[in-house]
């Protein structure tokens, strides 16, 4: 294959069958591959109104062109769902061997419907695709799982859900690889949903360059580049992520105490500079990947990867805690139950805080980390409380008549920066269409790193060009599908001309950066047609009205409104936040099915009621 | 003078990573701690600029939002010096 193999593998659950397809080619010059093409196919298998959990609700294993090339970072793959956390379109990716031992099998997609009877895990070999009884895996966590299913990291590999996506926690994580996650949102428990526990691929198929001279060019440039990077050949490798920890909390942007404060007085006791004098034992690559960012730490209860930032932070500082052992651990045990780290660390910090005001019957206390264990297994089984938590902190917050302390967007918990100490970050969480994200176009480059300029972190104005550009970028590598750390050497130029080089069709930067556009624009239609509106683009409210009381950020909320006036007209949106029937059509998105563009001179929204809404200016 | 603290790699060219410095500017708190330690120099200096990568804020702001490394310093400010770093 060059790119794309053409093959969609079509599996359905609830009859035990499945069949090969072909992957329109159309589309995938169009959208590339994981989250693009997941988001194109999900507009059309998954309609409005369609419950997460139900078998109705499809999951879509996308890998990109470049998966598998060999280029760079060329391990990832994504996920696409409907998120039973928030309602919204979802996709996720991950790195690891998975992906590119996916492409392996000679599938571009895989898409699984229904809901089996019993427990099933997949099996994908160059002799065919078996249907298998996990009835015996049930129950089991992913380590367990992945072991027992044989992972051998180049050769056979394992993607599978632990206890929390068979208990269809709500932020439940698809792992693979053993620690690698498919993390935000709930992928997990929609897995959970289908009764589906695990599918495990061997391939012996390759992804090789129509033009071999250009591919090992690029390959060559790529590597020089990266090599020569301080980020990419000495930051990363030498700290992880970890090491924004100190960076974020000495500009008053880290999150403290469910984002009651701005700036955590155990923060270099959970920093990456910490983690590397005492517990760092070694650090660790994807397949493919000069760059080696994932951590492998030590503690006297064993040994295992991570922990990456967000997790030290949602651990960490959002839950008062400084004891960088059990952080460490509790990494561990969320990646063992299958949870996102984030989300499950947001709900723990909420629900301290709800006991602490006396809102909530519990022991929970900010910096209680003896406790963080219980709260991860009680949430993954669906114990005591843990069985409110498991259903987010949005639902849990609200059923305690106390939301405002739910710190989400569109129902996914907010990661690891205050927005108040970063307005552009504030204007990306409010306008992500996963919900609070800042891996769809983070702002820590311009507003923190000066990558590639300096922008006032705390000044409003002038955000929302770079944050839309930002978003289309990280679109474009989610849809390729590489790592983004790759993008911190080499520029989007790059990708086009390994693109070119791979599948043969010429691309350039600013076809990519066009599909980036079509990408978030679709995502955004998919989003409106569920029901969601602008009021849905803001930000908790703590955000908003609250002003930081100490720090380097004292005095600032988020000042959301202007900014986000000024970036729907970056967008080409109406002033509703609807992209507009002359936006959609220049993004070839006029010709959606189920999609009507004409020219009207109001623009209307309508709520679904049984038909295909009215979105703007006469897209329906 | 100023409270300083190196992070990131930085810390390990310096016997006392956390320190207070005696200068009027950020330069002289920057000359004053590289004095007799050519490695930190190194890693802080290309010629006589700033190293491209290397941020330092003061009491949390970034000084190139300030006067650069002629940013004059007041009693108890505190300067961040950090060496490329990248995380997400």
């Amino acid at each position: 294959m060059h790119g794309w193999s053409g093959k969609i593998l079509d599996i359905d659950l609830t009859r035990g069958t499945f069949e090969t397809r072909a992957l329109d080619m159309d589309m995938a010059h169009q959208f590339l591959g994981g989250r693009g093409l997941g988001a194109r196919l999900l507009w059309d298998l998954v309609g409005p109104g369609v419950d997460a959990l139900s078998p109705e609700n499809v999951l879509i294993f996308c890998t990109g062109p470049l998966t598998a090339s060999g280029m760079q970072t060329s391990n990832r793959f994504s996920v696409t769902t409907k998120s039973p956390l928030t309602g919204t379109v979802l996709d996720a990716n991950s790195g690891g061997w998975w992906g590119m031992q996916f492409k392996r099998t000679g599938y571009d997609v895989m898409i699984v419907r229904g809901r089996a009877a019993q427990p099933t895990y997949l099996e994908i070999t160059p002799n065919g695709l078996q249907f298998h009884d996990a009835s015996a895996l049930w129950g089991k966590t992913v380590f367990a799982t992945t072991d027992a299913l044989g992972q051998d990291n180049n050769r056979r590999n394992v993607l599978c859900i632990g206890p929390a996506g068979e208990n269809r926690v709500r932020f439940a994580s698809i792992m693979n690889d053993r620690a690698r996650a498919l993390a935000r949102g709930g992928p997990g428990a929609v897995m959970g949903s289908k009764n589906l526990k695990a599918i495990v691929v061997e391939g012996n198929e390759k992804n090789t360059a129509v033009d071999m001279d250009l591919y090992k060019f690029m390959l060559y440039e790529t590597g020089k580049l990266v090599k020569a990077s301080p980020l990419t050949n000495q930051a990363l490798p030498e700290f992880g992520t970890i090491v924004m920890m100190n960076v974020i909390n000495d500009i008053g942007a880290l999150p403290t105490r469910n984002f009651q404060a701005s700036q955590f007085e155990g923060a270099d006791a959970i920093s990456g500079e910490t983690l590397r004098e005492t517990l760092l034992v070694g650090n660790q690559a994807c397949w493919a990947c000069p760059i080696s960012c994932t951590r492998v730490s030590r503690t006297d209860k064993g040994e295992g990867e991570g922990p990456e930032y967000e997790t030290a932070w949602a651990f960490g500082a959002e839950c008062g805690i400084d004891q960088l052992d059990a952080i460490v651990e509790a990494n561990w045990l969320c990646n063992d139950l299958g949870m996102d780290t984030i989300s499950a660390g947001v709900t723990i910090g909420c629900a301290m805080e709800l006991a602490e005001r006396g809102i909530l019957d519990s022991d929970l206390r900010f910096g209680r980390a003896d406790l963080l264990p219980r709260a991860l297994r009680h949430i993954a089984y669906r114990l005591d409380l843990g069985a409110e938590m498991a259903e987010g902190s949005f639902r849990f917050a609200a059923s305690h008549n106390a939301k405002e302390y739910s710190m989400t967007v569109k129902g996914l918990e907010l990661p690891a920066y205050d927005p108040r100490g970063m307005q552009g970050q504030g204007l990306l969480f409010a306008t992500s269409n996963r919900g609070a994200c800042h891996m769809r176009g983070n702002m820590l480059g311009p507003e923190v790193l000066a990558l590639p300029r300096l922008i006032d972190r705390l000044t409003a104005q002038g955000k929302a060009g770079i944050v839309a550009i930002h978003q289309n970028s990280a679109a474009v590598l989610d849809s390729l599908v590489l790592c983004k750390f790759v993008n911190l050497a080499v520029t989007e130029e790059y990708f086009a001309r390994m693109l070119t080089a791979v599948c043969g069709t010429r691309y350039t930067a600013d076809d990519l950066m066009r599909a980036g556009e079509r990408v978030w624009n679709l995502e955004r239609l998919y989003n409106l047609r569920e029901g969601f509106t602008e009021v849905e683009d803001t930000l908790p409210r703590r955000l908003l009205q609250e002003p930081v009381r100490a720090g380097p950020s004292e005095g600032y909320v988020v000042k959301l409104k202007p900014m986000l006036e000024e970036y729907y007209e970056f967008r080409g949106w109406d002033k509703h936040g609807v992209p507009t029937a002359a936006r959609l059509k220049m993004l070839g998105l006029d010709t959606l099915p189920n999609l009507q563009c004409r020219e009207e001179k109001k623009p209307t929204i309508a709520r679904h009621n049984g038909q295909a809404p009215v979105l703007a200016g006469g897209v329906r | 003078m100023a409270r300083v603290k190196l992070y990131g790699n930085l810390r390990r060219l310096s016997a006392t990573p956390h320190c207070v410095v005696q200068g009027a500017t950020v330069r002289e708190i920057l000359d004053a701690l590289a004095r007799d330690n050519a490695r930190l120099r190194a890693a802080l200096f290309h010629d006589d600029a700033l190293a491209e990568h290397i941020r330092i804020t003061r009491n949390g702001r970034d000084i190139r939002h300030a006067q650069n490394l002629e940013t004059p310093l007041s009693e108890n400010d505190e300067l961040a010096i950090f060496p490329p770093v990248a995380g997400g």
